[in-house]
């Protein structure tokens, strides 16, 4: 999994800070959004259904039977990496009032040359949100080519 | 040289505002150790906070004729009783941390100082005592390679001895180039540390003279400030007196 | 070297003035010798816990006085002969006893009294 490509995940978080808990929320969600978005397999398999009907025990194609689109299908399940979007955004809040939790790190933070205050707070978050949008994609081409490969070419919209 | 111009320094709150600073006008040299004293809510801390560009003022703050920026922040550095570290790093890292942000890292003074002062290095932060932290986040403010050295109240906390090997180990480790404002309530003990002394009064700059200068016209800190801040010594007698009526 | 152990200033008397006091009271009762060195700057200052700045006048003075000399910038020797240190002595004998006749002036006491409590005085230390 991707996730095990980072050996180090501390230097993308803030000096010191304990990401721990938010790294396991991270995998959960992205675990969980995913197995969410394997609703669209149920909508899948009811709109081939629909595409046929039992004559004498064999399945037939019906005529003139159009699949629904794979924007159709796939709609409502868009939102499966919402919540890890903007668990992601929110991360860069609590990477930030870190700073001032217990002892005021942020005075010495301030004080750092570029932009280094910035970069510690968003980079985890930044990564994360590029690899989810990466996984988006992938399970969005994924998922349409299995809608291909699965309808009919003759009832294709 | 630091120029202090700050004319004005707001706090808004619900009731309105406060004036943390007034008419706040200053230069600063280098080499000089400036004690910077003050009632509490005077501004002292407001001030060093400006300097640092933690707070937006009226007015300007030039280092050797340019705003504090980005450029040259990493000349100035920061010792505050808040502290400033990272209490789930090892001093160790702070290290580590440090040279990587700031070429100026002194490695020969932290090895000194920890050594000095027997702090473990490899010890996270937070384990440490209270006075352990405040000697450890001075050592930082020392170490950064800074030209002016901010301290706010950076000895509540300490021992005598503890403050006294401080100063003397201070006194003798700064280079001629290195500039110190020390906010702090401690007046008898910083009086012959520093050159000048500076008084804030309810965000006003009320007294500024050299320690020698003081020594010229034999008065002592204490004096200065009392006259300063027209301290009225038979104050007292007024609630002793009231008090003693009542029976 | 020039010892500073048994030196502590006191309140009152600008530090700078004490520090030459504690010099030319070495050189007269001879604790501090000709071309003992001094200290640096930076080393007194730190030991003292006392800016440099104070250190710097208490030299300076010296060496106005001649008392000290700074060879290659850096170091700084003690500078009294003989004659100096006589000088030295004398001062300080007539500023003690100055101080002494003023002191006993203000307790109002006759100039015969004053001197026959000296004697006494000096005599039961000697016992």
């Amino acid at each position: 999994m991707v996730f095990y490509k980072f050996k180090d995940p501390a230097k993308y978080f803030p000096p010191g800070y304990a990401y721990e808990n938010e790294w396991k929320t991270v995998k959960f969600l992205w675990i969980v959004g995913a197995g969410f978005s394997l609703q669209y397999f149920a909508d899948l398999y009811t709109a081939v259904n629909q595409l046929y009907s039992y004559q004498n025990n064999r399945r037939v194609l019906n005529i003139h039977a159009v699949a629904p689109t794979f924007l159709e299908l796939i709609a409502g399940h868009w939102i499966f990496y919402i919540p890890l979007f903007l668990f992601l955004i929110l991360m860069i809040a609590f990477h930030y009032f870190y700073y001032y939790n217990n002892t005021k790190s942020i005075y010495l933070m301030r004080r750092l040359p570029g932009a280094v205050l910035l970069k510690s707070c968003a980079q985890a978050s930044v990564l994360g949100i590029c690899i989810t949008l990466i996984s988006w994609i992938v399970l969005y081409f994924l998922y349409c080519g299995i809608y291909f490969m699965v309808i009919p070419k003759k009832c294709l919209p | 040289m630091l120029e202090i111009n700050i004319s004005r320094k707001i706090y808004y709150n619900k009731s309105g505002g406060t004036e943390a600073l007034k008419q706040v006008y200053l230069q600063v040299k280098p080499g000089e150790i400036i004690g910077l004293f003050g009632e509490n809510g005077a501004g002292k801390t407001t001030l060093l906070k400006s300097i640092l560009g933690f707070e937006h003022y009226d007015g300007q703050i030039l280092l050797d004729g340019e705003k504090i920026g980005k450029s040259n922040i990493a000349r100035l550095s920061f010792a505050t009783c808040e502290h400033s570290f990272f209490s789930n790093l090892t001093p160790e890292a702070h290290k580590e941390f440090y040279q990587m942000h700031f070429k100026t890292f002194r490695e020969k003074r932290f090895e000194a100082l920890m050594k000095f002062f027997e702090l473990p290095t490899k010890k996270t932060l937070k384990n440490y005592s209270v006075g352990q932290k405040n000697q450890f986040e001075v050592i930082m403010a020392l170490c950064q390679g800074a030209d002016y050295i901010l301290m706010d109240e950076p000895f509540a906390g300490n021992d005598i001895f503890n403050r006294t090997d401080f100063y003397k180990v201070l006194l003798g480790i700064l280079e001629p180039t290195e500039t110190i404002i020390l906010s702090t309530h401690l007046i008898e003990e910083v009086e012959h540390f520093i050159s000048r002394a500076i008084l804030l009064n309810h965000g006003k700059l009320v007294g500024d003279i050299s320690i020698m200068e003081l020594e010229e016209q034999e008065k002592n800190l204490i004096n200065y400030m009392k006259e300063t801040y027209n301290y009225n010594p038979f104050h007292v007698k007024e609630i002793l007196d009231a008090l003693s009526e009542k029976e | 070297m020039i010892s500073f152990e048994d030196f502590m200033f006191v309140d009152g008397c600008p530090i700078y003035l004490q520090i030459i006091q504690y010099i030319k009271r070495g050189i007269a009762s001879e604790t501090i010798h000709n071309g003992e060195e001094a200290p640096s700057r930076r080393a007194l200052s730190a030991l003292l816990g006392v800016n440099p700045n104070t250190i710097q006048k208490a030299y300076h003075n010296l060496e106005e006085e001649g008392i000290l000399t700074s060879r290659s910038g850096a170091k700084s020797y003690l500078c009294a002969d003989q004659k100096t240190v006589e000088r030295i002595r004398r001062e300080l004998l007539i500023g003690d006893t100055k101080e002494w006749v003023n002191a006993m002036k203000q307790l109002n006491i006759s100039k015969e009294e004053a001197f026959s409590l000296a004697e006494n005085i000096w005599t039961a230390k000697e016992l």
